[in-house]
């Protein structure tokens, strides 16, 4: 019973959902799906706080084994309850809570971004190479658009903005659809599974 | 001559490089034109079409990651706005404190210039959680959806602008919004845009280009600033350069930088390669 509960929970809310959205159920079925909405961010929180129990415990274990680079957790987990107790005490939009959120996690934030730009040029660097016909695609496309976007292509090569608004528009769009399609479609099979019962993965068991 | 280094260059060394590259058209700029796309003059026309005095709803929904790229277009729709002495209603969903705080900041700057006031002019609702739930809500009752208050907390019954904006069904022209993702446009499109036929434009990072490309087509999206660039094309269109157009130059010689070092690499393995036939 304990494995078979959250499959027909599930299988049961979701046909409930469905049924709710497709059918038109007159008022009971909007209030539902109001109903359903709140479940869901409630849901949400629950979730941020089995994120939060299981950060705990993660870094909490590597720091009691004393594991290589424990240091890292143990400054995670100060970090955590430090912010915690301050943004309780001090309250969400309190000076100190504040301070620390723009000045410590907005600033690490933008490094982190800022460094993705040196690590794509060098990854651009390293792993662009016209050693194949795919490659080669990958390569023109990349250099294209790299001109494309900045005002120095068509200093250099005049029109190629437009070259460059063309590929946005119409290969990529075309791709970026195919994968959408393809991702659609495996989200649906992957939720009737789940519906049916059929993977079980997520409850811990294996499909 | 070893060709094999040409494809091994110190990583180091193309981050310098990259550095200064980028670095120094920030306080020297070359003023290189920006061509405009058909995206960004749609964006810069849906808001000209509007009615002078309207109420634009502006949400910066960024977090400090892309505020780069997004806090410009910020500054030209305020500019854009101010012009016409349309409103502007402020909100984020993003990010608690980014969103807000950028909003507040580029907006106030821009209003100050043009003698707008804040609570008369514009008004900034900062950040609320859960944006589907509020949107939901301020669609039919603004004030309920802020909890009543402003940013800094202030209760909206003490700005005039408040008196005139009740509810987005009733009170706002057009939405304008920026985005990193989630809340993204399918949210704004499905809770408020398509229900209440409210013309939807806005701008974000460009990798988000082909994730939006078909609300464009569709005309549910009302042209779109891709990125730093668009944000420049738009600063264009406004007629006033600001920080996307100074932004591009750096981007331009990043882009070339980058071209350069692929050129050597692809230079070196097929050198090398013929090299190694050879033998």
């Amino acid at each position: 019973m304990k494995r078979q509960l959250p499959l027909i929970l599930v299988a049961v809310t979701a046909v409930f959902i469905m049924a709710m959205k497709f059918f038109n159920f007159g008022p009971f079925g909007a209030a539902a799906i109001t109903e359903a909405d709140i479940w869901i961010q409630v849901t949400y929180e629950f979730a941020f706080l089995l994120g939060a129990i299981n950060f705990t415990l993660l870094h909490y274990g590597n720091v009691s084994r004393q594991k290589p680079r424990w240091i890292y957790s143990a400054i995670a987990l100060v970090a955590m309850v430090l912010t915690c107790i301050i943004t309780l005490v001090d309250g969400v939009n309190g000076e100190i809570a504040v301070f620390l959120y723009e000045n410590i996690a907005n600033r690490i934030d933008s490094a982190i971004y800022a460094l993705l730009g040196f690590y794509v040029c060098s990854a651009a660097y390293r792993s662009f190479k016209l050693k194949n016909l795919e490659a080669g695609i990958l390569l023109v496309s990349a250099v294209l658009l790299m001109l494309a976007q900045a005002p120095i292509g068509d200093a250099i090569f005049p029109g190629i903005s437009k070259l460059g608004e063309w590929i946005l528009n119409v290969p990529n769009s075309a791709g970026m659809r195919g994968i959408r399609l393809g991702a659609g479609i495996g989200a649906y099979a992957a939720s009737i599974r789940v519906i049916l019962g059929l993977e079980r993965s997520w409850t811990g068991s294996g499909s | 001559m070893d060709w094999e280094k040409l494809q091994n260059i110190d990583i180091r060394i193309l981050y310098v490089i990259i550095l200064f590259c980028m670095a120094i058209p920030m306080f020297k700029p070359i003023g290189l034109p920006v061509a405009v796309s058909e995206n960004s003059r749609k964006v810069f026309q849906v808001i000209e079409d509007l009615p002078d005095g309207s109420v634009i709803w502006v949400s910066h929904d960024t977090g400090s990651g892309n505020a780069p790229e997004l806090n410009p277009m910020i500054s030209a729709l305020a500019r854009q706005a101010f012009r016409k002495n349309c409103k502007l209603v402020g909100t984020a969903f993003f990010s608690e404190t980014v969103g807000p705080t950028l909003l507040y900041d580029y907006i106030n700057e821009v209003a100050q210039e043009m003698g707008k006031e804040y609570g008369v002019d514009w008004i900034n609702l900062g950040y609320r959680i859960n944006a589907p739930a509020t949107l939901k809500i301020m669609v039919d009752d603004v004030w309920q959806g802020a909890g009543g208050v402003d940013w800094a907390g202030d209760p909206l019954d003490k700005f005039p602008l408040m008196q005139q904006v009740r509810s987005i069904r009733n009170d706002v022209d057009l939405l304008f919004v920026t985005t990193v993702g989630s809340p993204g446009y399918g949210d704004w499109m499905q809770y408020v845009a398509e229900p209440l036929n409210k013309p939807l434009t806005g701008g974000a990072s460009l990798t988000m280009y082909s994730g939006v490309q078909h609300y464009i087509r569709s005309g549910q999206l009302k042209g779109f600033l891709g990125g730093l660039r668009g944000a420049a094309e738009y600063e264009q269109l406004v007629d006033h350069p600001g920080q996307g157009l100074a932004g591009m130059d750096a981007q331009s010689m990043g882009h070339i930088t980058v071209l350069v070092f692929l050129l050597l690499g692809n230079i070196g393995y097929f050198m090398a390669r013929s090299k190694n036939g050879r033998q």
